[in-house]
């Protein structure tokens, strides 16, 4: 027993091992040190779960049964590695641009999303694969009861418990390694990278009993060659029609077997990978093969007649005291199972949790698919009891059909089955008008044909097919008996299922596509699988999620706007702690960003983009872009328009303000020129009336010619008087006026003007008030305009003041900032409604007195406003009260 | 470009020869020389992949790095 419990123990610690390895990859992966796990070698290590328990056991069986059969077996799928450049670049290809999940998952994608079409696909593979899976117990168990029986020389008894322990321990590393993303179509790091050793620990299990067996038992090269022409087939011979249709199966199985398309195609990181494999897997195949026949040669010499050639491998080395290398063809084996085992329950699961479980679970929601949290958990539970469904199918097989069957016949079986799904694969891939019937057409013929002709017959008769059927055909009639379709016999039972199948699958699939149209969906899914390589480029090698949320990026742009699209992934990606700008796309951002978009293109239409880059692509992105491209230039044209139609109306209102002003400066301009011409003419009129008097008039007293001189002076002066006025007035107007600044004391410029301005030409007496003390302020500023103005307002105060005994008080205030002086005299004052107009030009209070041309409080103003200050009217309870306000600025900046 | 394509269809016809060895009787192949063939075959497909593989360029993209195949860990 002690081999046994050895063998326990070391099968225990490798399964730890391979529970560390994949656990080791996963944390890396997750760290995002994918280089090398992501390198060409592991991709292709991979590729050898084609191997399985299978071959590493059974084809040994098979070359000591059937002679070079079992070559077939490799030489199918080298040729198809071989045809990397035209087949499998395409397949990978469409894989990743389409995101393709699983086979079903393809051909459905590729006929239209059809789900009636994946859920048959997944039925086919589940048939398919139970078996199989079944065989990967088997041998295991197998194995072990070889040690058994070796030890103690009785069998093992409790095979079932151990195969019931095997497949709980698979589906549990498988759920935790498989299903541990969250992200559905994430790669399994940890699996794959499990996958390779073990497809290492096979290959160095089957070279060192082939080495030991060629060089250890057979004595060198030469004579194992030797060995092998002596032996039993010492001759070429096959089955003519096995080597080709087996080359042909195993060709088409390579392609169709679930767990062969998750790591061919699914698992495909990176295309260039396939460059490496496209020669590296053969080479691996060529040889897992090598020591295939030598093995069989000795074993079939060694072992004793009727010892199971299955077991060669394993039977050969302990006959021989190799327990070591027992061992490790024991570990080989075992890994051969469990790989497949645990590859073939994630394709599974992927195909049956999608396409069966999901829409079922679908439909009975009430709510529909709308929330999408909640759908998440839900395909990975799905995922999850798949996995463990799957697993405990196989397990059932495997108790009821208990074993019997020779090993490979039962892998041939299956391969046949998958097999159907080929036409419809490679139809869809190369020829645009296969229609999604003609593929379910094709699959229906080619299935039920598999079935009844291959499948149920491989029970044995009387299990699930009465033994009249398959004597005598169904229903009696014997063109339909299952091993002699049409009256052909004598072929051999799997070569005679595989030729009708596929010709009734060919057959069907043709004929119904010929006569069938395909939807629009398929159209578009034809010509983008057909053309892959027009329609994607380039080859992505970012991981989906990056690629997702740069999709949305570019998507966000074109509608919300570089910037805001921008800030806004930024701003999430701050939120949710990613780094770089990209923020993973969760649900919570879907929606946002949804929201975002919907602000601009409506909530259908955006709900609809961010479903098509996240989901599933029943348009391509390109199309959606080409969408979203128009409907940003619609916006940004209408919003070009909008602002051209903002700025002409501004413009407008701008010309119609320019309009009035410039009818209002002609008005202004009118009057004026109708007041200067009317002042002007008036002492123009005086002056030609007496110099014609002058004239004209001989003998005229001298007082009087003394008087009419004099009266055309007085009109000249003052006609000057007007002119110097108005060139003044245009001078201080225009701003040309160059201030003379220089310092003096307030009280200088009020002297002046009060000594100019005090004593009228009349002779008139104003009485004039000043606190003199009060004026001693020195100002900077130009004290000569400063006195023009001072004289204009005593002047005024001179001329208009009707009071009986005119007086003018002079006031200085000195505030904060100014200095304030008022004029305020003790006459009746200014009528208020003629306020608003004294400062104007040619504006006078009254004509009893014209003594000026009105020009003169228009020329104070406009000086003050050049000196900084202002005069204006200030309403008094007595008298008129003019204030003329300095800014303080201007006194202090003298001091 | 074309080589590629004709090459899996080369080997396909290379292993398809031993379809037309006589079963019976005098001349058939012996089983070692029959191995033999069939792994020298398998052995210039392999090396004929190989070179292919490092030669073909894909339209619009750059030639593989010339360390890439050999850069294995």
């Amino acid at each position: 027993m002690s081999t046994l419990n050895l063998l326990v123990l070391v099968s225990m610690a490798y399964v730890m091992f391979l529970f560390i390895v994949a656990f080791v990859a996963d944390r890396l992966a997750m760290q995002g040190k994918k280089a090398w796990l992501r390198s060409p070698l592991i991709y292709t290590l991979s590729l050898s779960i084609y191997c399985t328990a299978w071959t590493f056991y059974g084809a040994v069986g098979s070359a000591a049964r059937n002679g070079f059969e079992y070559l077939t077996i490799y030489l199918g799928p080298t040729l198809v590695m071989v045809s990397w450049w035209w087949l499998l670049r395409k397949l990978i290809r469409i894989g990743r641009t389409q995101k393709i999940t699983s086979i079903a998952d393809l051909i459905s994608s590729r006929y239209g999303k059809s789900s009636l079409l994946a859920a048959g696909v997944t039925i086919l593979a589940v048939i398919g694969t139970t078996p199989y899976l079944a065989l990967q117990l088997q041998s295991v168990t197998l194995s072990f009861a070889v040690f058994a029986t070796q030890a103690d020389g009785t069998p093992l008894e409790n095979q079932n418990t151990l195969a019931l322990w095997l497949s709980l321990g698979l589906a549990l590393f498988t759920v935790l390694f498989g299903t541990r993303n969250l992200d559905v179509k994430e790669r399994h790091d940890g699996v794959v990278m499990a996958i390779a050793v073990e497809a290492v620990v096979k290959l160095v299990a089957l070279l060192s009993v082939g080495i030991f067996v060629v060089w250890g038992v057979s004595g060198g090269l030469s004579n194992a060659l030797t060995a092998i022409d002596a032996s039993e087939f010492g001759h070429w011979h096959t089955d003519r029609s096995r080597w080709a249709g087996l080359i042909f199966l195993s060709a088409a199985a390579f392609l169709c077997l679930p767990r062969t398309f998750q790591v061919l195609v699914v698992e495909n990181d990176d295309e260039s990978h396939l460059r490496t494999a496209s020669w590296a897997f053969p080479l691996y195949l060529g040889l897992i093969s090598l020591f295939v026949v030598p093995i069989a040669v000795v074993g079939l010499e060694v072992m004793p007649d009727g010892s199971n050639p299955d077991l060669f491998v394993l039977t050969v080395p302990l006959a021989l005291g190799e327990n070591g290398l027992a061992m490790l063809s024991f570990l080989g084996g075992f890994s051969s199972a469990t790989s497949m085992v645990i590859v073939a329950a994630i394709a599974m699961s992927t195909m049956v949790s999608n396409h069966i479980v999901m829409p079922i679970w679908l439909q009975l929601r009430p709510s529909g698919a709308s929330v999408s949290g909640d759908v998440r958990a839900a395909v990975l539970l799905a995922r999850r009891i798949s996995i463990v469904g799957v697993v405990m199918l196989g397990y059932l097989y495997f108790r009821l059909s208990s074993g019997g069957e020779a090993l490979a016949s039962i892998g041939l079986v299956a391969f046949c089955g998958l097999a159907q799904v080929l036409p419809a694969m490679l139809g869809g891939m190369f020829w645009r008008g296969a229609t999604r019937l003609g593929a379910f057409a094709g699959l229906t013929a080619g299935f039920a044909t598999w079935l009844y002709t291959l499948y149920l017959p491989s029970f044995g008769a009387g299990t699930i097919l009465p033994l009249s059927v398959i004597e005598h055909g169904i229903f009696g009639l014997t063109w339909l008996k299952p091993d002699a379709l049409f009256g052909i016999s004598g072929l051999d039972q799997l070569m005679h299922a595989l030729l009708w199948s596929m010709l009734f699958n060919v057959a069907a699939f043709v004929t119904v596509s010929l006569v069938t149209f395909p939807s629009p969906l398929e159209r578009l899914q034809a010509a983008q699988f057909v053309n892959i390589f027009e329609h994607s480029a380039s080859t992505r090698s970012w991981s989906r999620s990056s690629a997702q949320a740069e999709d949305l990026m570019v998507m966000a742009q074109r509608i919300l706007g570089a910037t805001e699209a921008q800030a806004l992934f930024s701003r999430y990606a701050r939120t949710q702690g990613a780094r770089g700008n990209l923020p993973d796309p969760t649900p919570e951002f879907l929606e946002v960003l949804e929201r975002e978009l919907g602000s601009s293109v409506g909530a259908a239409t955006a709900h609809a983009m961010v479903g098509q880059i996240t989901g599933g692509m029943a348009v391509s992105v390109e199309d959606l872009m080409a969408v979203a491209d128009e409907t940003a230039q619609m916006l940004e044209y209408s919003a070009r328009l909008k602002e051209q139609s903002e700025e002409l109306s501004r413009t407008a209102l701008e010309l119609r303000n320019a309009n009035q002003k410039l009818t209002r400066l002609s008005i202004q301009k009118d009057a004026f020129l109708s007041q200067i011409s009317h002042e002007l003419r008036t002492p123009m009129t005086s002056i030609r009336a007496f110099s014609e008097i002058l004239r004209d008039t001989d003998q005229m007293q001298p007082e009087d010619q003394s008087r009419y001189a004099s009266i055309i002076h007085d009109e000249a002066q003052r006609l000057t008087r007007l002119l110097d006025d108005l060139l003044d007035l245009s001078v201080v107007e225009n701003g040309q006026v160059n201030l003379n600044l220089r310092d003096g004391t307030l009280r200088d410029a009020l002297d002046r003007a009060v000594s100019s301005a005090g004593i009228g030409e009349d002779g008139g007496k104003l009485a004039i008030e000043r606190d003199t003390a009060k004026e001693e302020i020195v100002l900077h500023t130009d004290m000569d305009r400063l006195s023009q103005v001072f004289i204009n307002l005593i002047a005024n105060a001179r001329k208009y003041c009707d009071a009986k005994s005119p007086r003018l008080v002079i006031r200085v205030m000195q505030e904060a900032d100014r200095v304030v002086i008022d004029f305020q005299d003790n006459g009746t004052g200014i009528a208020p409604e003629a306020v608003d107009m004294i400062f104007e030009k040619f504006a006078r209070v009254s004509d009893q007195k014209a003594g000026g041309a009105g020009l003169g409080l228009a020329i104070c103003r406009q000086v003050m406003t050049r000196l900084g200050g202002s005069v204006d009217y200030v309403p008094a309870s007595r008298g008129a009260n003019f204030r003329v306000v300095l800014p303080y600025r201007t006194a202090m900046a003298a001091q | 470009m074309d080589a590629a394509r004709v090459a899996p269809a080369l080997a396909l016809i290379l292993w398809s020869i031993p379809m037309l060895w006589p079963q019976t009787g005098e001349g058939t192949v012996s089983s070692a020389s029959a191995l033999i063939y069939i792994f020298a075959v398998w052995a210039g497909v392999i090396l004929l992949t190989w070179g292919l593989s490092r030669f073909l360029v894909e339209p619009g993209e750059t030639a593989p790095a010339d360390d890439g195949p050999d850069r294995l860990p």
